[in-house]
């Protein structure tokens, strides 16, 4: 009690003290705790050697790690059922399967499979997943790359179609003979959005994918910049485009196709991977390169290859019609882009963003 | 002390409690001690973002001769373990804005993970059984690197 009843210089000093120790006291707990919260969401990322290329994943939140488990086991076990070269898939069992023994598919990749079928009808083969041989008579995918022999060609050719797959009730299909089917077309789309669907089941704020060169990403909390390389000079960009924020559930993807990544050199000339299923020869094309802006993966996989193939022309009028979101690179350093992405995306030096 | 004693100094609490709680001239000086030194850290910390921003320093990561990172350090203010799964086996890097390390690595000899420590651009280790590299190379200044390119 004596204290109290002391000189009020006393009190001052003591309270004054008092005060200090409190104020600062604040102060750090609320510093650690702050951090401690901002702890919690960490990074995880990670290359996976898979689909023939290299898939990397990139995940943040407070379940980083989880999430990025759940995408790489998803990874495997997609690889294992589309995969044309492994044996035992169910591509590989598709491709075996006879009209007197069809395969029963599972649900997915009998959808997956459905969905290249109607672009393929649509697009009157400019997509097609029956390639396949065709590719490989032009050694893509092998070490031999040569111009294959005209006679070699029709002969593929006469394998290459899209309505000799066939697809019966309850998830079963089969392939005449000597069709192979290939969803490399639109699997690394498909793949994407499903590791995606696998990454939304946990806490995670930001998450991008990119499976040799298609990216699949969203951000909850800001836009994600995601740059379109330049088909004249890999190493530089041609364009970026911003990805506005979204939810985990609806991620967005960006997908790239160009003759520059994987073509094959003959006497000086290259000659591109995309595939005219009408000559059997790689596409004659004005486009450098065709990227499709898309809330659906395996179409916008699907129909990159598409635009691609169509030339400047005729893509802009395809795209116009179904209302895709695309950039078109042509060879003038114009940068094609539809009404309604215009504002998004940014032209790099020596490109020109026009739109269309 | 008697409780007859106790029970006063609870009843007379309040009026306690308002007087020691009065606002005092040393208040303001300590808050103002405390907002001087929020402003000094935060000045600190955000110079030192803008120092270090400019000569940048990337990680470059390849495998099998492919290049499959290749980031600015201070990108990594929150430390990252980067796994790389390969044909020959895992490699896990650290990477934070102050160094780079294999952590660890599936292969026999562990010279990439012995390497320790890089800081400089020039710094490397190299993993041959996985056919890995990770090499700490100078950046250009250029800013706005997007967030994944699409090829």
């Amino acid at each position: 009690m004596r204290h109290k009843q002391g000189s009020p210089h006393g009190l001052r000093k003591s309270t004054l003290c008092a005060r200090t120790a409190f104020a600062l006291a604040v102060l750090v707990f609320a510093s650690t705790f702050l951090t401690a919260c901002k702890k919690k969401e960490t990074t995880k990322t990670g290359t996976i050697l898979a689909l023939d290329t290299f898939v990397s994943i990139t995940v943040t939140g407070q379940q980083s790690e989880e999430a990025f488990t759940a995408a790489a086991r998803r990874l495997t076990e997609l690889e294992d059922k589309f995969s044309r070269t492994k044996e035992g898939s169910e591509i590989d069992r598709l491709n075996h399967a006879t009209e007197e023994e069809p395969v029963t598919l599972s649900e997915e990749t009998y959808k997956l499979l459905s969905t290249t079928l109607w672009f393929a009808k649509d697009t009157d083969g400019i997509f097609d997943p029956t390639v396949g041989p065709l590719m490989d008579a032009w050694g893509f995918g092998k070490d031999e790359r040569k111009i294959p022999e005209d006679a070699r060609i029709e002969e593929t050719l006469s394998r290459v179609d899209h309505s000799r797959i066939h697809l019966l009730p309850d998830n079963r299909a089969y392939v005449e003979e000597g069709t192979v089917v290939d969803l490399g077309g639109a699997a690394k789309g498909y793949i994407g959005d499903a590791l995606m669907q696998e990454i939304a089941k946990y806490k995670v704020r930001r998450a991008i994918l990119d499976l040799g060169g298609n990216i699949c990403a969203f951000d909850a909390e800001k836009a994600l910049v995601i740059g379109v390389v330049s088909p004249r000079e890999l190493s530089v960009l041609a364009v970026k485009v911003d990805l506005p924020k979204k939810e985990a559930s609806a991620p967005m993807s960006v997908i790239t196709s160009g003759a520059y990544e994987r073509y094959i050199e003959v006497d000086g000339v290259r000659y591109g991977h995309i595939m005219d299923t009408t000559t059997g020869r790689p596409v004659e094309t004005d486009l450098l390169s065709a990227t499709v802006i898309t809330t659906n993966g395996a179409e916008g996989d699907i129909l990159s290859t598409v635009l691609f193939a169509m030339g400047t022309e005729k893509a802009k009028e395809y795209a116009k019609t179904k209302g895709i979101g695309c950039i078109l690179l042509s060879e003038d350093g114009t940068a094609w882009v539809n009404e309604e992405w215009k504002e998004s995306v940014h032209a790099e030096e020596g490109w020109t963003v026009r739109s269309f | 002390m008697p409780k007859k004693d106790g029970r006063l100094e609870a009843s007379d609490r309040k009026t306690d409690v308002q007087r020691r709680f009065r606002f005092l001239p040393g208040d303001l000086l300590i808050i103002l001690v405390i907002l001087v030194f929020c402003v000094v850290f935060w000045l600190g910390f955000f110079f030192q973002g803008k120092m270090t921003d400019k000569k940048a320093k990337y990680v470059r990561i390849t495998l099998d001769g492919q290049v499959i990172l290749e980031s600015a350090l201070t990108r990594f203010a929150e430390p990252v373990e980067y796994s790389v799964v390969g044909e020959h086996g895992t490699v896990v890097i650290y990477l934070s804005s102050e160094e780079v390390y294999v952590k660890e690595s599936s292969c026999e000899d562990q010279i990439c993970v012995k390497t320790g420590s890089l800081k400089h651009t020039g710094d490397g280790a190299v993993c041959l059984p996985n056919r890995l590299v990770v090499q700490i190379v100078g950046g250009s200044e250029e800013t706005g690197e997007p967030d994944a390119v699409s090829i």
